[in-house]
């Protein structure tokens, strides 16, 4: 029995193209034993292996249960893609977990590496090895890849357990809702366990995980007792997830985004939560009140369409992305006056938002104003003409990111209680799904540095000379080095 | 060395790299930024008055904590340091914007590019190509351990 192996292989230019040779080492009841092994004919220039040779000594052969076993092994290396010696000599490397510590539970460890290295290679023979996009050293961490339809690649990072195939693999993804399968160990009974604990983004809501997992335990047909099944269960959930992801690319398409910034490229969008802040068009009864409110928001009065500096925080549902926005899925920031008619505009006329078209079409119907196009290369950016493209800077100032956290939005661990909380049109920090907007601004004129207070407050407190008095913290801005006060 | 980040660490760090690959301060360039909380820079000497270390290329190794940017972070130069009054030979820096505490010039404000710049431009202003006084005894009795944990003096107002 080959209870674990090592390899080491040296890449030599030789005459009929690349030459790998180098030595596999057994340990067969914990004595090391060195075996030869050479793989000739690797294209020089592709580094193909559809014409490789596969040389080993006998008595690998004879480890590997006969020359048959030995030409089995070269077939499968001449329909390996090119990667595949770089990923052996990882994934050969794969030992037993406690490959350096105690010497007594070292061959039942050693065995079960040994199976859990026969589970995986035969997992990966079925899914194709294109797939496979990282293979950690131990071989209890491995990345997946999934191109979609539409060309967006996903990942599924899978972590095995110790004691795995008995228990399930740990899965991690980037959708924005969990993965969930369910788990029978191989060669058991019926299903155990249910949904296997996967993790989706850190601070997924508790209220998205419900049609997510419902969604997810019924893609499954069953409990996946191999990498196979989980793998399709997450080909299902990134196929059931197209609706989100189309209405969220109309939306970058169509209307001016400003987070994720419009430097986050094409292929990443996908990836963050789904959410999109949408500059708002000026509506009538605003445009005169609007641009004395926020600090430098003048910025957006000029042709643009700026709408007084509103922005609309949107959240579309993953299980219901055409649905109107859940609450707190639409929260709009700004200057009160600016926010007070778009809010009422959209909120107001709520109950003729549509399915049938999608989150853009509505969000213009029920303003009854264009969305601003985005700037640059949109399809209607040549139509205003007036947005030179040192405007898209003054507008990214305008917004103002928080001089200490670098954020605009900083999230919160207890953001339920601020969505409700749209009416209060004071000083304090606007909730935006769970977060804080920067809601202090340097007095000096020419800093006018914004801040999170709660930022602002957690640094003026950790400096030795700030002076606390009627719950108000003294200090100096962290830019310009001039008084600040903020709340403590 | 794995550790774990307050998420304003972590996303404020991404902002600073992000900004710095769109603009990388003048003579400097990211070697490494894997892991995220641990930046190495190669920056190219100055050519300031003196020429001093206008042929040389010196790299910096920029720890970040999980207080980050509450909490300054540690900031080095690899060996060889550049020789230079207020650089130790272990690589310690002698600049009050590095550390925070009662004499410390740290500010949340300070992005790593600007901390660069700083370090580059201290180089263009020495004088002359010395150790600072002690250099031999501080490097014997502190080694390796961060940089933060000496009392630092800052009176040079000049270089």
């Amino acid at each position: 029995m080959l209870a674990s192996a090592t390899a080491a292989l040296l890449s030599l230019p030789g005459t009929g193209g690349i030459e790998h040779e180098g030595f596999v080492v057994s340990q067969v009841g914990g004595v090391p034993e060195y075996h030869w092994l050479r793989i000739q004919g690797a294209d020089p220039r592709t580094g193909s292996l559809a014409a490789a040779h596969l040389d080993a000594s006998p008595s690998l052969a004879a480890l590997m249960g006969g020359p048959g076993a030995l030409e089995a092994v070269a077939g499968r290396l001449r329909a390996a893609p090119s990667e595949v010696i770089e990923r052996l000599s990882y994934g050969a490397n794969a030992g037993p977990g406690p490959g350096s510590s105690a010497g007594p539970a070292r061959p039942a460890a050693a065995a079960s590496a040994c199976v859990l290295m026969q589970l995986l290679l035969r997992d990966l023979d079925s899914l194709g090895w294109g797939c496979l996009e990282e293979l950690d050293q131990d071989a209890a961490r491995l990345t997946l890849a999934h191109t979609d339809p539409a060309g967006r690649r996903h990942r599924l990072r899978l972590t095995l357990p110790p004691d795995y195939p008995a228990s399930a693999p740990k899965a991690a993804t980037d959708l924005p809702t969990p993965l969930a399968f369910a788990w029978r160990p191989p060669g058991s009974g019926g299903p155990c366990g249910g949904p296997g604990p996967a993790q989706g983004r850190g601070q997924r809501r508790a209220r998205e995980e419900g049609p997510g997992r419902e969604d997810g335990a019924g893609s499954g047909a069953g409990a996946s007792s191999s990498l196979v099944g989980v793998f399709a269960a997450f080909k299902q959930a990134v196929l059931q997830l197209q609706p989100l992801w189309a209405a969220l690319e109309a939306i970058d398409r169509r209307c001016r985004v400003i987070d994720p910034p419009p430097s986050v490229s094409a292929a990443r969008r996908h990836l963050g939560p789904p959410t999109r802040r949408l500059v708002c068009p000026a509506l009538d009864s605003c445009t005169s009140a609007g641009s004395q409110g926020a600090p430098g928001a003048a910025g957006g009065g000029g042709g643009g369409g700026g709408g007084g500096g509103a922005t609309l925080q949107l959240r579309l549902n993953p299980a219901d992305p055409l649905g109107p926005p859940a609450p707190g899925g639409a929260v709009f920031l700004g200057p009160p006056e600016a926010v007070a008619a778009l809010r009422e505009a959209l909120f107001g006329r709520l109950h003729q938002w549509s399915r049938d078209r999608d989150p853009v079409d509505n969000l213009e119907a029920l303003l009854g104003q264009p969305l601003p196009p985005p700037l640059g290369g949109g399809p209607q950016g040549a139509q205003g003409g007036a947005a030179p493209a040192g405007d898209a800077e003054d507008g990214a100032d305008a917004l103002g990111e928080c001089a200490i956290c670098g954020m605009y939005v900083l999230p919160t661990e207890d953001g339920e209680g601020e969505g409700g909380s749209e009416g209060g049109s004071g000083g304090g920090a606007d909730g935006v799904g769970g977060g804080l907007v920067p809601d202090v601004v340097c007095p000096t004129p020419a800093c006018s540095a914004p801040f999170h207070s709660a930022c602002l407050a957690e640094w003026l407190r950790s400096l030795p000379d700030t002076r606390v008095s009627f719950a108000k913290l003294f200090g100096r801005c962290t830019l310009c080095g001039n008084p600040i006060t903020v709340k403590a | 060395m794995a550790k774990t980040l307050s998420s304003v660490a972590q996303r404020r760090i991404q902002s600073e790299l992000t900004e710095w690959m769109r603009s990388p301060p003048e003579g400097c360039c990211l070697e490494s930024c894997e892991p995220m909380t641990s930046w190495v820079v190669v920056m190219q000497g100055p050519e300031g008055h003196s020429r001093l270390y206008a042929d040389e290329v010196f790299r910096l190794r920029i720890d970040f904590g999980e207080q980050y940017p509450l909490d300054p972070p540690d900031v080095v130069f690899l060996a060889p340091a550049p020789i230079h009054p207020h650089i130790y030979s272990n690589g310690h820096i002698c600049l009050d914007i590095l550390y925070s505490g009662n004499n410390g010039g740290w500010s949340p404000a300070l992005t790593m590019s600007k901390v660069v710049l700083s370090l580059r431009s201290m180089l263009a202003s020495a004088t002359e190509k010395k150790k600072p006084p002690g250099d031999a005894e501080y490097c014997a009795r502190v080694g390796n351990r961060s940089p933060k944990l000496s009392r630092w003096q800052f009176e040079d107002d000049k270089v």
